[in-house]
């Protein structure tokens, strides 16, 4: 291929261009040997040689010449300013720095965060064959406090999936699959940590996937209603767990103590469709054993225990597909426990976080993370031109100085610009460290309990900081190439001005401006989402957080729901004895962990009052003590004791509202309330208890009524020990309990101890989480602005050193001095402030849904941001103006 | 440290690639070049005096123009070069032409063949 010829040759002399060169000069060496050769027939030998070497020429210039030649010169002249800015930069590493770790910091935390919201919105899971054809399904379902609000649930009982799988033509592939789930492969005596998934027969088929050894599942070892312990492991699971042998296909592993056969391992790659890498999935069968509550088989009841996917090809109507799974769906839903005639089927993207359902806070949090980052790029370029531009004034007069000896404007910027984009790409190379530890960092943040399938970056995310570094590097050095290409080169070149004449420059006041317009816009996001976590810590739940343990024991196969009940009091009663214990209940779930909802009457009337469109109200069984171990305060009343019981003859205790509700304008004290319909027996209400919050931190109020225990109700039994401890001895009590369990309970799994501020803590995070990332962001900025106002009054400082010495020795006072110096930059924050507080105006409705109890434009706030910027701005434009008070008028009149 | 910057101006130079030394019109010794290695492989002194011998020594190809014309032409694709050694035993660089070089040589014949006939007719008319 001749242009490959050509091309080769260029390339080779471009990369060996030593090396070409002295073959170039052995060439025209032997060209003069042959020429002495031939003109020693006519001349002495030396004569003829000069005579060759005189019609040779240079053979130095032309060797050089024949550089010049070749078309790719410009990659050349490119090394040559490349290597000329790397010496520049050199000698200034205190700017270089600067520059290096303000775009690095700016440019990494956005490939970070572009990486994140990448994963969740839009990479497709790896391994699935044609991705854009395999939809979620989803049922749209009536929220019943909110009239007229829907929204979309991913969960299918399995009399809907099998519904829905009879009634689609075969055209379209369905398969069911269950969230991944934590469980232990269980190896001797150490517990590996997994995630199984339970799944159709027709899941991998339908994925695309294949098998990398042995098989997949059978439809016959898929049949629903007889478990079949088989499994499938993941490629990555098959590598980390079994060092990737071949013998493990027929081997047994012990999953949660049942003995599964591993049949196959999948394709390198995939690893289920969720961000949560999937290790093993096992058949449907085993999703759950036995009877529901209601003594029909578990598959039988309308537990949501399924999701479902479908994978439609082209051509085929989804909307008809849907309206068939709608009908199947209600078909066998109208035997439900709550009927919805109005649920619908729809479907949704393959990748989770693209809807339809609710986005969870924490990814709200990221999509409004990914604007504040933009922000902080956006100040660091302007901070990074804005040191450039004082760079190239400071170079005025020696640019002046080239461009009268003849350089042409095009190379001068092409000189500017490869020196900034050289500061782009070393920036760059920050900015990859910093992408790699804040994706991690941000995932750990954001998303802790998922275990991710795919690297925190990859290959895009190195060629989006590649491109982001060119495309900074030459926004960032446009503003000086573009005030260097017109200087008054006679005014420049003038003796008396040392580095040329100051003048203020509107650009520069400009950038400054908006660096602290964006700073305010931050640091008024970082005020609002610190205001909202301390109105979210201050909410008051009804408990003593800090002082309420619980302990829940876990099993693989669970007892006698009264043999676990009278264990628990026998732990219960050993516990009471231990030092920093104050007080120990039993109940059956732990504070806002569940309560049940049980039908209620009143006998003189024909239903219960309606509490915000809720009729009837939740209920918790506890043991006689429960309300001193929570710290929820008895109004009236007492609280339950041993001899109270449920049924004929029974006790309960209530909250304050429900109390003030159904009995109005008296005491509830003695009253009957029945739990069960009319004609069931009265239970009397014994206790008023304060209102709790029954599951959120932020909810609806509601009502709460509390039941005692009865051995013969074995579903509502207290299976949660909770204990009151003293809070500097937390530790100590909660190995006690776990001890204390542990021998109440030889087989038990690892029992969960923790206090409710513990247990409450996933719902805080998103709230800490926003004010902790918004306060990093906006602390960022605001260095960043700092630094910016420093430089640029420092500078201005001293280019006017001759002008303070002629003021001061005309009897201008230092304050004047200093008040003249940190005005003028004290004009540029104000107009930045401005502009700062009306953007942060208008963008607030954008954060408006993440915040709690607070108004995006929340005064406070606005006043402290603004302070906080003006007071810092001032204290970095006082430090040069400082300096500049100091000049010595002799010496500065002296200067040049 | 002293630096040299690519800023200050090179001295003009003359433009090897649009003049000659031997005053030929720019393209014409490429051609001359491309058309004697269709005799074969030679080296850049073989080359000079195969021109210089066929055009009765009319064409002086003078080395300055001659190796900066055969760098445009190993640049364009037209020929490759390598070390071969001589009848001499002595090692030179020996310049090939390609088929991308002949079809060029075709082209530059026809443009010649049709200027020059022109030309002779403007010529003749008086």
């Amino acid at each position: 291929m001749s242009l490959l010829d050509g091309l080769r040759h260029r390339l080779y002399v471009l990369w060996r261009g030593e090396r070409y060169g002295r073959e170039v000069a052995r060439e025209l060496h032997f060209h003069v040997e042959l020429e002495t050769l031939a003109a020693s027939h006519d001349h002495s030998a030396i004569d003829a040689e000069l005579a060759a070497r005189r019609a040779m020429g240079n053979t130095t210039y032309y060797r050089e010449e024949v550089r010049r030649m070749t078309p790719l010169a410009w990659l050349d002249v490119l090394r040559q300013d490349v290597a000329y800015a790397w010496r520049g930069l050199r000698r200034s590493p205190g700017f270089t720095g600067a520059v290096m770790i303000t775009l690095g910091l700016g440019m990494g935390v956005n490939a970070a965060v572009y990486s994140f919201l990448d994963t969740l919105f839009e990479r497709p899971p790896q391994g699935v064959v044609r991705p854009s054809e395999v939809r979620r399904l989803y049922i749209d379902v009536a929220e019943f406090q909110i009239p007229g609000a829907r929204f979309a649930i991913p969960g299918f009982s399995y009399p809907s999936v099998r519904a829905i799988v009879a009634a689609e033509s075969a055209q379209v592939e369905l398969a069911a699959f269950s969230e991944p789930d934590s469980v232990a492969v269980i190896d001797g005596a150490t517990r590996i940590p997994i995630r199984a998934s339970h799944v159709s027969a027709s899941y991998f088929s339908l994925l695309g996937v294949k098998p990398e050894r042995g098989r997949f599942f059978s439809g016959d070892e898929a049949r629903i209603e007889a478990p079949t312990q088989v499994a499938v492991l993941s490629d990555a699971f098959w590598r980390r767990a079994f060092g990737a042998r071949d013998a493990v296909v027929g081997r047994k592993v012990d999953i949660e103590g049942r003995p599964f056969t591993v049949i196959g391992v999948a394709a390198p790659g995939f690893s289920g469709i969720d961000l949560d890498a999937v290790d093993v999935w096992l058949t449907a069968n085993t999703n759950a054993y036995g009877l529901a509550f209601t003594g029909e088989p578990w598959y039988e009841s309308f537990n949501n225990d399924f999701e479902m996917l479908a994978r439609i090809p082209p051509g085929v109507s989804e909307a008809r597909l849907m309206a068939t799974a709608t009908q199947a769906h209600l078909s066998v839903h109208l035997r439900g426990l709550m009927y919805d005639s109005t649920q619908r089927v729809e479907t949704g993207s393959i990748v989770r976080a693209a809807g339809p359902e609710n986005t969870a806070r924490e990814v709200s949090i990221s999509t409004r993370l990914a604007g504040v980052t933009l922000i902080v790029l956006l100040i660091a370029i302007a901070n990074v031109a804005n040191l450039l531009l004082v760079r190239a004034t400071r170079r005025r007069r020696e640019i002046a100085l080239r461009r009268a000896l003849g350089v042409t404007g095009g190379r001068l910027y092409a000189q500017l610009l490869t020196e900034s984009v050289l500061l782009g790409m070393l920036g760059g190379a920050v900015a990859l460290l910093v992408a790699f530890w804040s994706a991690t960092a941000l995932r750990r943040l954001l998303l802790p309990h998922v275990q991710w399938s795919t690297p925190a970056i990859d290959a895009r995310t190195v060629w989006l900081i590649a491109g982001l570094s060119l495309a900074v590097g030459i926004v960032a050095g446009l503003a000086p190439a573009f005030q260097a290409s017109q200087p008054n080169l006679v005014d420049s070149l003038k003796a008396g001005s040392h580095e040329g004449a100051y003048r203020r420059s509107m650009l520069r006041s400009t950038l400054l401006a908006l660096q602290t317009a964006l700073s305010i816009v931050l640091l008024v996001g970082a005020g609002l989402f610190v205001r909202s976590l301390g109105n979210v810590r201050a909410i008051d739940l009804g408990y003593d957080v800090d002082q309420t343990m619980f302990a829940e024991p876990h099993f693989v196969t669970s007892p006698p729901a009264a043999d676990v009940y009278a264990r628990l009091d026998a732990a219960a009663d050993r516990l009471r004895e231990s030092p920093g214990v104050e007080a120990v209940a039993l109940a059956q779930n732990a504070p806002m962990r569940g309560y049940s909802g049980t039908g209620i009457s009143l006998p003189d009337r024909d239903s219960v009052p309606m509490f915000d469109g809720m009729r009837g109200a939740w209920n918790l069984t506890v043991s006689p003590g429960y309300f001193r171990a929570t710290g929820v305060p008895l109004i009236a009343g007492r609280d339950l004791n041993a001899s109270d019981r449920l049924g004929p003859g029974g006790s309960v205790v209530v909250s304050r509202t429900m109390a003030s509700l159904y009995w109005p304008g008296e005491s509830a004290i003695g009253k009957c309330l029945i739990v069960g319909k009319h004609g069931d027996p009265c239970s009397t209400v014994v206790g008023i208890v304060a209102d709790v919050h029954r599951g959120r931190v932020i909810e609806k109020p509601g009502l709460l009524f509390y039941l005692p225990a009865a051995p013969t109700d074995t579903f509502s039994l207290p299976r949660t020990l909770i204990v009151r401890v003293d809070e500097h001895k937390a530790g100590v009590v909660s190995a006690r309990i776990a001890r204390e369990l542990a021998r109440q309970f030889p087989t038990m799994m690892p029992a969960t101890v923790m206090t409710l501020r513990q247990s409450l803590d996933s719902q805080l995070r998103p709230w800490r989480l926003g004010a902790e990332l918004f306060t990093a962001l906006g602390v960022l900025a605001l260095v960043v602005a700092a630094l910016g106002v420093y430089s640029v009054v420092a500078y201005s400082v001293s280019q006017r050193t001759r002008e303070m010495g002629i003021r001061i020795a005309l009897g201008a006072q230092r304050s004047d001095v200093v008040s003249l110096v940190v005005g003028e930059g004290a004009r540029v924050l104000l107009v930045g402030v401005a502009a700062g507080v009306a953007i942060s105006l208008a963008a607030g409705r954008l954060v408006a849904s993440l915040l709690y109890g607070i108004s995006p434009r929340d005064l406070p706030v606005f006043i402290g941001s603004t302070l906080t910027l003006l007071i810092i701005g001032i204290v970095a434009s006082a430090f040069p103006s400082l300096r500049a008070a100091r000049v010595d008028p002799v010496a500065a009149l002296r200067t040049d | 440290m002293q630096t040299v910057s690519p800023l200050v101006p090179t001295m003009p130079r003359p433009n090897t690639a649009d003049r000659s030394a031997s005053g030929l019109p720019p393209g014409t010794l490429e051609m001359l070049i491309l058309r004697t290695l269709t005799v074969g492989s030679l080296h850049g002194y073989a080359i000079a005096q195969h021109i210089a011998k066929l055009s009765d020594g009319v064409f002086r190809v003078e080395q300055g123009s001659l190796y900066p014309a055969l760098e445009r032409v190993l640049n364009k694709g037209w020929a490759t070069v390598r070390w071969s050694e001589t009848p001499t035993k002595r090692q030179a660089r020996y310049y090939s032409i390609t088929p991308s070089g002949r079809k060029q040589l075709k082209e530059k014949i026809a443009d010649y063949e049709r200027t020059s006939t022109a030309i002779a007719r403007v010529m003749a008319t008086r």
